[in-house]
């Protein structure tokens, strides 16, 4: 349960982010988490709000996407969605698979005020 | 702040319906915002024909009331809008004793108990034929469309307490990785590593899986030709460190007093006492099959470690580890005669989402297995030589 660790890591790059643009508040916070981030979004919002108490932050609000597990065979070209962690291609039966999205553990967007 | 966006009118009289329109039209462009901003939150949008003591049903329970309708004026300028604060709406009675006037309404619902919005703006939009029945707006009103919502979105941006003073509101994109500073730590660590030609493994299980007996044995096949080095990572005590320097191996304990997992800078502050002449330098990490799966430390090799007596079903339950990993090691193989444990079942599991994964099948306590693990791991460095080279 690394949640918390990663909430501030968070608040790191979001203080760079307010000094860069001379916020004065943060307003509100996206994330973009894969469903093979290795983390439970319900614990991150968890740690989210118990982080930013006292902070600047303090009224912000969490959005979190969450990205499925995409996949494209490399032998037939077709994309398809993998929550089976199966690795064999749905259409053509190859295991040739690279992975296009589902490992994000992403700052997408702030909002502040300035 | 609840606020509700109530457009007023009715679609059978022509422009009359405007409020209907614009109303719907921005609910759905909110609803399809990928984020959206602060000033939209906690935003409702409701269409109504209703009037007078029937709108109470539809506005009780909202902090602020925005109220989209259409106003009739003797020489009216269709689509023309207006932005009507609604203090400075009269209380004068209306036409006839069917008609009751917005104040009027909510007066009467905080009479009566109902929670009524403190704060009730009017956009009015003039029109032309409200009277005259016929679906679909005229040419001049539709033009005026985008006027209107944008005069919705002015003052839901701002605050009706500020007084128009509200703060300008910024959104960044910005894209960064959280465990960015992480992966950017680590992938120095094996820059570094690998230009000495260092092999850096590092190994994942849940407690218990043998990881220090496998170090042991890994320690007594391999100390005779090569130099090896150990980190050992643990919540608590020096145990582990102290059964591999039993050995006549470095190691090195880190303890986290608490943390589940390691972090590459905990690797990078052992840096300077790593001997540059290593061949290989094993990683012990906490036991945990969750969240070290997330750290990258530096490794050039990652191997996940299963033992009999976990089950043949892990891979599945915990498929971070087992899809970030170079090699699978299934340890206490001993152990298979007296437990339902599925070695081809593991495997196959594994392989599935993972097909890259080296598979092993070890038991320590019967050096069965090591050997070729040991092959593994030797062509792996020199292969890393040869790169080098």
């Amino acid at each position: 349960m690394h949640e918390l660790s990663i909430v501030a890591n968070l608040f790191d790059i979001m203080e760079e982010q307010v000094r860069e643009q001379k916020a004065k508040k943060i307003t509100g916070v996206k994330l973009q988490v894969g469903r093979l981030s290795g983390v439970v979004p319900e614990f991150l919002e968890t740690a989210f709000h118990m982080y930013k108490k006292g902070t600047i932050a303090s009224e912000a609000r969490l959005e979190i996407e969450n990205i499925n597990l995409t996949y494209r065979c490399c032998s037939c070209g077709k994309t398809m969605i993998k929550d089976d962690y199966i690795l064999i291609c749905d259409a053509c039966g190859s295991t040739d698979l690279e992975m296009l999205a589902g490992t994000e553990l992403l700052l997408e967007r702030m909002e502040m005020e300035v | 702040m609840k606020t509700l966006v109530l457009g007023l009118g009715n679609e059978l009289y022509g422009d009359d319906g405007v409020g209907l329109h614009v109303v719907r039209f921005l609910r759905d462009e909110i609803n399809s915002l990928a984020f959206r901003p602060s000033c939209y939150q906690n935003v409702f949008f409701e269409e109504c024909a209703l009037t007078g003591l029937a709108l109470l049903d539809v506005i009780e329970g909202y902090d602020r009331l925005i109220i989209v309708d259409t106003i009739k004026r003797s020489h009216p300028k269709a689509g023309k809008v207006y932005h009507i604060d609604g203090k400075k709406l009269r209380h004068i009675p209306g036409p006839s004793p069917h008609y009751v006037s917005i104040p009027q309404t909510i007066d009467i619902g905080r009479e009566a108990g109902l929670k009524m919005p403190e704060s009730v703006e009017i956009i009015a939009v003039e029109a032309k034929n409200i009277y005259d029945l016929g679906e679909g707006l005229t040419e001049e009103m539709q033009k005026s469309i985008p006027e209107i919502i944008e005069t919705i979105k002015k003052t839901l941006q701002k605050n009706p307490d500020e007084k128009g003073e509200s703060m300008e509101k910024k959104e960044v994109l910005v894209l960064k990785d959280l465990l960015g500073s992480n992966k950017k730590i680590a992938s120095e660590i094996r820059e570094q590593l690998q230009s000495k030609g260092i092999l850096t493994l590092n190994f994942l299980s849940s407690p218990g899986t043998g990881k220090t007996s496998l170090l042991e044995k890994i320690a007594d096949k391999l100390s005779s030709n090569y130099k090896m080095a150990v980190i050992e990572g643990d919540i608590e005590t020096e145990r582990d460190a102290e059964r591999i320097r039993a050995k006549g191996i470095p190691a090195w304990q880190i303890t986290t007093g608490g943390a589940c997992h390691l972090e590459a800078k905990m690797i990078g502050r052992l840096f300077p006492e790593i001997p540059p002449d290593l061949d290989f330098l094993f990683i012990e990490n906490i036991g945990n099959l969750v969240c070290p799966a997330s750290y990258d430390l530096g490794e050039s090799i990652r191997c996940v470690l299963l033992s009999i007596p976990e089950g043949d079903d892990k891979p599945k339950k915990y498929p971070k580890a087992f899809t970030t990993s170079d090699c699978l090691i299934i340890t206490k193989a001993d152990l298979v005669p007296a437990l339902p444990f599925r070695i081809e079942q593991a495997k196959k599991e594994a392989l599935e989402m993972n097909p890259r994964l080296k598979t092993f099948v070890t038991s320590s306590t019967q050096d069965s297995g090591i050997d070729e693990l040991m092959d593994y791991f030797i062509s792996s460095l020199k292969k890393l030589r040869q790169k080098n080279a």
